[in-house]
């Protein structure tokens, strides 16, 4: 039994053919197999260490489909809980967000204090004749809670290797967002969360490496801006993503969906002040401190991986210096046909407060802007298109650039060439099926 | 803005709502373009995000100035998103979504700007999109109307509450 189902989805995610089932993406026994096998083990982000300035700072995140609450300890350190009261369930804080010496759960009144211990509850003592040993009914923590230059992750596995082995070579490409300058990064404040049509892998394996559908399914960004360049049109992406780049995978799934390689300082993703004055700010912020990330990262990270989109496995993406800002971003599943995106806003800390204005103002692009409305059509039309039995025995073409991976001298990990390819969807589906079908936590080579 | 329950001249009551009829005439119509004109130069047109908080930190709900916000667009920005709206490739609304913007409970009050007024009303849009797909949005809106040269109306500033916490649209690709 437990063989045939591994078989089933070996064949379902043929990665090696490029051939992937679009039942993956709608059925209801795959999603439950992700919320444990996948979500379970995988290092799942958490929040920014900057949201959480004091003792008593939470914030509720999730880890798959599992409620957590991030909460900076006392001692300066970060836990995770799981948000539901050891006796009958229910979440301990509602709140997205705040400060709180103690979480009390509005059923009974079980009292949590931050760092998710038992303290007290109505009549504790005498309606459990004494018998209730409170040090063992504290809420569930997260065993492991690491951080990466600012960005804190959680994992349920004792088996998972550490964060930083688990990013492997990613992190060097985070660093192009995270450790650009002295100081780090810090959020803007607030965040978005909308409920999109749509399987969460759809946006997953994007940011991981779909460049190219950046120029059909938002060639209107450009109408958007048609008039505040002459010969802004359609083809604005195609021509970005035409020039030379490369593409990243690593074997634990993550991927840079595109980056360009060139000598310039200036970061050709990195905003237009002919599209607007506040872009153009962001470009010569971005072009100034080129010689002080080169120094910090190398010139190759300076020049070329800095910006783009990627992903780390398997649901935390981000959008490094795209058109004036950039984005952080977490797919939180919510059943096989729809997902939750939540995204903020990142900047380096030591940016001049005018910098950090501009980048606030442009990032109305993203989420509810002129980019992201037409993702979210397209994953919805997915959606309902694969309602049919027909639809769903598809098997979708994944073999762009098939081959032409391969090492290269200047980029950590395994590179497809080209600006565009599916190579590192290739590679996220790969290591999907890994985790989908072992039984311990899934080791590579 | 507080607005207690105020006098108005009705001749006022009854231009901005017939005003806010035809916003939402407009926009049901999709004619965009004549939706933007509405605006002044210097509109701020901004939707805060909503959060859920513990109640002793209710009055933090809103996201603030220079947070992130689900609109926060001046003429310019808003204009792209009209241009992008009346180009073919805008899948999200392409077929049209059909729309039906009701705006009602409208309190005026006068401004500290002359010849300008500080109005509160409520909403409730349908959209109907492709074959099934339905969204209901509630919410409040504040505006900062103010006469041109010409005595027109026109918005100078719109803030948005839209009743939600998760944004349950796939997106926002309507105005409110
Ligand atoms: S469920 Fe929490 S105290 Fe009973
Ligand atoms: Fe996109």
């Amino acid at each position: 039994m437990r063989a045939n189902k591994a078989e089933s989805l070996a064949r379902m995610a043929d990665w090696e053919h490029g051939l992937i089932a679009a039942r993956i993406f709608v059925d209801e026994d795959i999603y439950r197999r992700e919320t444990e096998r996948l979500f379970l083990r995988t290092w799942n982000f958490l929040a920014h260490e900057d949201q959480l300035k004091r003792h008593g700072d939470f914030l509720s995140a999730y880890m798959g489909a599992d409620r957590i609450l991030v909460v900076r300890q006392s001692d300066g350190s970060i836990k995770a809980l799981l948000n539901a009261c050891r006796h009958r369930g229910l979440s301990v804080c509602q709140a997205d967000f705040g400060n709180a010496k103690a979480f009390v759960c509005p059923f009974h009144g079980w009292t949590y204090d931050s760092a998710g211990e038992l303290k007290s509850g109505p009549n504790l003592e005498s309606c459990y004749q004494g018998k209730l040993d409170k040090a063992q009914w504290g809420l569930v923590a997260v065993p492991r809670v690491e951080s990466y230059k600012g960005l804190v992750f959680g994992c349920f596995d004792p088996e998972a290797p550490s964060l930083l082995d688990y990013l492997g070579e990613m992190a060097w490409y985070l660093d192009c967002l995270l450790d650009r300058r002295a100081g780090g990064t810090e959020i803007i404040g607030g965040v978005h969360k909308i409920r999109v049509r749509g399987n969460w892998k759809l946006a997953a394996e994007q940011f991981a490496g779909d460049n190219y559908h950046a120029i059909m399914t938002h060639v209107s960004v450009g109408s958007a801006w048609a008039d505040h360049q002459a010969g802004r049109t359609a083809s604005g992406f195609a021509k970005i993503l035409g020039q030379p780049g490369r593409q990243f995978s690593s074997r634990q799934g993550h991927g840079m969906a595109g980056f360009l390689v060139k000598s310039s300082g200036q970061p050709s993703f990195a905003g237009d002040s002919s599209i607007s004055e506040d872009q153009g700010i962001v470009a010569d912020y971005y072009k100034a401190t080129r010689a002080e990330a080169a120094d910090r990262l190398g010139a190759e990270r300076a020049n070329g991986p800095a910006d783009g989109a990627g992903l780390v496995f398997p649901n935390f993406a981000f959008l490094s210096m795209v058109l004036g800002s950039s984005t952080i971003a977490v797919f939180q599943p919510k059943g096989p046909h729809q997902f939750d995106h939540w995204r903020w806003g990142i900047v380096d800390k030591a940016a001049p407060k005018a910098v950090k204005e501009a980048m606030f103002r442009c990032l109305h692009v993203w989420p509810i802007g002129v980019a992201d409305a037409d993702d979210g059509e397209n994953w919805g039309g997915i959606q309902s298109s694969l309602d049919g039995p027909m639809a769903r025995r598809l098997k979708f073409n994944y073999q762009m650039g098939m081959g032409e991976e391969g090492a290269d001298s200047a980029y950590p990990g395994m590179i497809n060439p080209h600006m565009i390819g599916e190579f590192p969807q290739r590679q996220f589906y790969r290591r999907w099926l890994e985790y989908m079908t072992s039984e311990n936590w899934p080791a590579v080579d | 803005m507080s607005i207690k329950s105020t006098k108005v001249e009705p001749a006022l009551q009854l231009e901005i709502e017939q005003y806010y009829y035809y916003e939402a005439e407009l926009l049901d119509d999709h004619r965009y373009g004549e939706w933007f004109d509405l605006f002044s130069t210097d509109i701020r047109y901004w939707m805060p995000t909503r959060t859920n908080r513990l109640l002793r930190e209710q009055d933090k709900e809103l996201s603030g100035e220079g947070e992130f916000a689900l609109f926060d667009d001046n003429k310019k920005t808003l204009g792209w998103r009209v241009k992008q709206l009346e180009s073919f490739t805008h899948w999200a609304e392409n077929p049209r979504s059909r729309t039906r913007h009701l705006v009602g409970n409208v309190r005026v009050a006068p401004s500290q700007y002359a010849g300008a007024y500080e109005v509160k009303s409520n909403f409730i849009c349908y959209r109907n999109r492709l074959q099934d797909e339905v969204d209901i949005w509630a919410g409040e809106r504040h505006d900062l109307l103010r006469r041109d040269e010409e005595q027109a109306l026109r918005i100078a500033r719109r803030k948005i509450l839209l009743d939600q916490n998760v944004v349950l649209s796939k997106n926002l690709s309507v105005f409110f």
